[in-house]
């Protein structure tokens, strides 16, 4: 996360100072540099100690792992593709599914009262609750098939987004809420207008957890059962104790997270552009 | 009902407030008295000064006016009508801006327009406001790219973009540097004259208040009252070159400063 932080920050200051840029570079640099000798280190005492490959697998033999799952054609049983493209499509749609169901329920909460008196205890007892326990049930309800993952991303992305949207919506600033009193503005379009604007940057804060969350959801419920998905690939691996792979596994679900997150930043610096600017 | 009905023929002041006083409820069931009974009337096209301390209750007065909040006793009135929620004819100004920073400055102006129950689409009336304020050209900046004078000005566009006939606005230029705000209220001065609005400006400063009004109420620190009422003569256009040295001038800012003293239990400004 900190490496993707310094990454974003040179993107801010690109062009602004030869200063400034240089020391993004050499903070690069120093990341880059810091993890290749981490990897070194760990290549060293596997050799040195005879740590079996069971175990803790060396750095290049889990390079060579994902490397043996990607040098292959998209749509082979062997390679990584498959599993990639369940796991990416079941965890973007429960995700979609969920922030809107989350944006739509914080809403009303925030909007009114009595939902708000309503559902506020269960939405807190629930947040509570660790939501992966609720796995088993989602499988029992959905199947193995796409629907479970798809439910189980959905159930976790919704709480980030309605804590954070009913939060936003109810923290618009009352000036605001006073000019569009002043205009006889009707409720949907005080919603519309100010509200939900008001509340972007709250809604992005949510998004961007919200889709950690959904990935987390889809590997837990590939993990008690599935055909595909790399949840599967990682299962399948760890049963023929191929350690490796289920490092490279892990590192591909790495890479996707840190995708996903940088999809949502990018979405978010485009459409909440005032915000960026106000900080500066 | 009474005088609605003819109301070219029976001069009716246009704001008129008798026995208005405003009291708070608080979460905690307490009370707040913000405004004492009081009687005000404005005429149209009048510029009115309120000046008084801090928390005496003079937003309190403008939200009364602008529909925002109901009166606990009294009757206050628009054009000889009980004000009773928010009117097209009134235009107001907040203390800080408020403008929608995720809007363009024509956007902003525009907003009026597209919400409530008067909507019209006059893209001429608001290209016309943004040339009288000197903010053509700035039409598609958005708010941040503003200096805080360029984001009064969207602020002031944007209540008159309905062409009200009241203009309400709320210690607008407190935030300001002193000579922006020298040049604002020169603007205004001109944008009043121009358009015959009926102004009523809070602020808590004397200059200000005796540079821009036809007349300056005074208030006392909280539970509001009037404690003055004062017509400044003072010939139009007043400049910030002679006005201030004027003995007129020098006279009415004495006296205002007196009420204030005499009206505040603290030390005022
Ligand atoms: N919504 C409210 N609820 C309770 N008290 C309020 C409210 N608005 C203002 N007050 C109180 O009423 C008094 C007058 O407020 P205000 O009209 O804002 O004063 P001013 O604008 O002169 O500074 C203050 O003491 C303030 O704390
Ligand atoms: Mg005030």
């Amino acid at each position: 996360m900190s490496r993707l932080d310094a990454e974003d920050l040179s993107f801010q200051g690109a062009g602004t100072s030869a200063n400034a840029s240089l020391g993004a570079f050499a903070r690069i640099v120093l990341t880059i540099g810091g993890g290749v000798a981490l990897l070194l280190v760990w290549e060293g005492c596997v050799d040195w100690l005879n740590v079996p490959p069971y175990i803790l697998p060396t750095p290049v033999s889990v390079l060579r792992a994902l490397w043996s799952g990607l040098d292959v054609p998209l749509d082979s049983p062997m390679g990584f593709y498959l599993p990639i493209a369940s796991t990416l499509s079941n965890s973007v749609s429960g995700f979609a599914i969920g922030a809107l169901l989350g944006i739509a329920v914080g809403s009303l909460m925030a909007e009114s009262r009595v939902v708000e008196i309503v559902l506020m205890p269960y939405a807190f007892a629930l947040q509570v609750l660790p939501k992966v326990a609720i796995a088993p049930l989602i499988v029992i309800w959905f199947g193995f098939g796409n629907g479970s993952k798809i439910a189980m991303a959905a159930l976790l992305a919704f709480f980030p987004l309605m804590v954070n949207a009913f939060t936003g919506l109810r923290t618009t600033e009352p000036e605001r809420l006073e000019l569009m009193q002043a205009l006889s503005a009707s409720r949907l379009e005080t919603y519309r207008v100010v509200k939900l604007p008001s509340a972007a940057p709250y809604i992005f804060a949510g998004l961007d957890m919200g889709m950690v969350y959904a990935l987390l959801g889809t590997i837990v419920a590939e993990f008690l059962g599935a055909q595909q998905g790399i949840g599967v690939t990682i299962v399948q691996a760890q049963a023929a104790t191929d350690v490796a792979s289920v490092f490279a596994a892990l590192i591909l679900l790495g890479v996707i997270g840190i995708v996903l997150h940088m999809v949502i930043r990018l979405c978010e610096r485009r459409i909440i552009h005032w915000t960026v600017r106000h900080k500066t | 009902m009474e005088t609605a009905a003819s109301p070219t023929t029976v001069p009716v002041p246009l704001i008129s407030a008798a026995r208005v006083a405003k009291t708070y409820r608080t979460v905690d069931g307490g009370a707040i008295e913000a405004l004492a009974p009081f009687d005000l009337t404005v005429e149209d096209g009048e510029f009115v000064c309120v000046v008084g301390p801090t928390g005496c209750g003079k937003s309190t007065l403008l939200r009364l006016i602008a529909g925002l909040i109901e009166p606990s006793v009294g009757r206050l009135t628009l054009s000889g009508k009980r004000i009773a929620g928010a009117s097209r004819e009134v235009g107001i100004v907040f203390q800080n801006a408020t403008l929608l920073p995720w809007l363009t400055v024509i956007d902003n102006v525009r907003l009026p327009l597209r919400v409530g129950s008067w909507r019209v689409s006059n893209d001429d009336r608001v290209r016309e406001l943004l040339g009288m304020t000197g903010l053509a050209g700035f039409e598609n900046k958005y708010p941040y790219e503003l200096s805080g004078g360029m984001q009064q000005r969207v602020a002031i566009c944007r209540a008159l973009a309905r062409d009200p006939k009241v203009l309400l606005m709320d210690e607008p230029f407190g935030a300001l540097d002193a000579l922006t705000r020298e040049r604002m209220n020169t603007e205004l001065q001109q944008l009043w004259s121009m358009s015959r609005k009926t102004v009523i400006l809070i602020t808590h400063s004397i200059a200000e208040s005796v540079f821009l009004g036809d007349r300056v109420v005074v208030m006392s620190t909280r539970p509001g009252r009037i404690v003055g009422d004062l017509p400044i003569a003072l010939p139009r256009p007043r400049r910030f070159e002679t006005t201030p040295g004027e003995p007129a001038y020098v006279r009415l800012t004495r006296e205002i400063r007196a009420l204030l003293d005499r009206g505040a239990s603290a030390p005022t400004q």
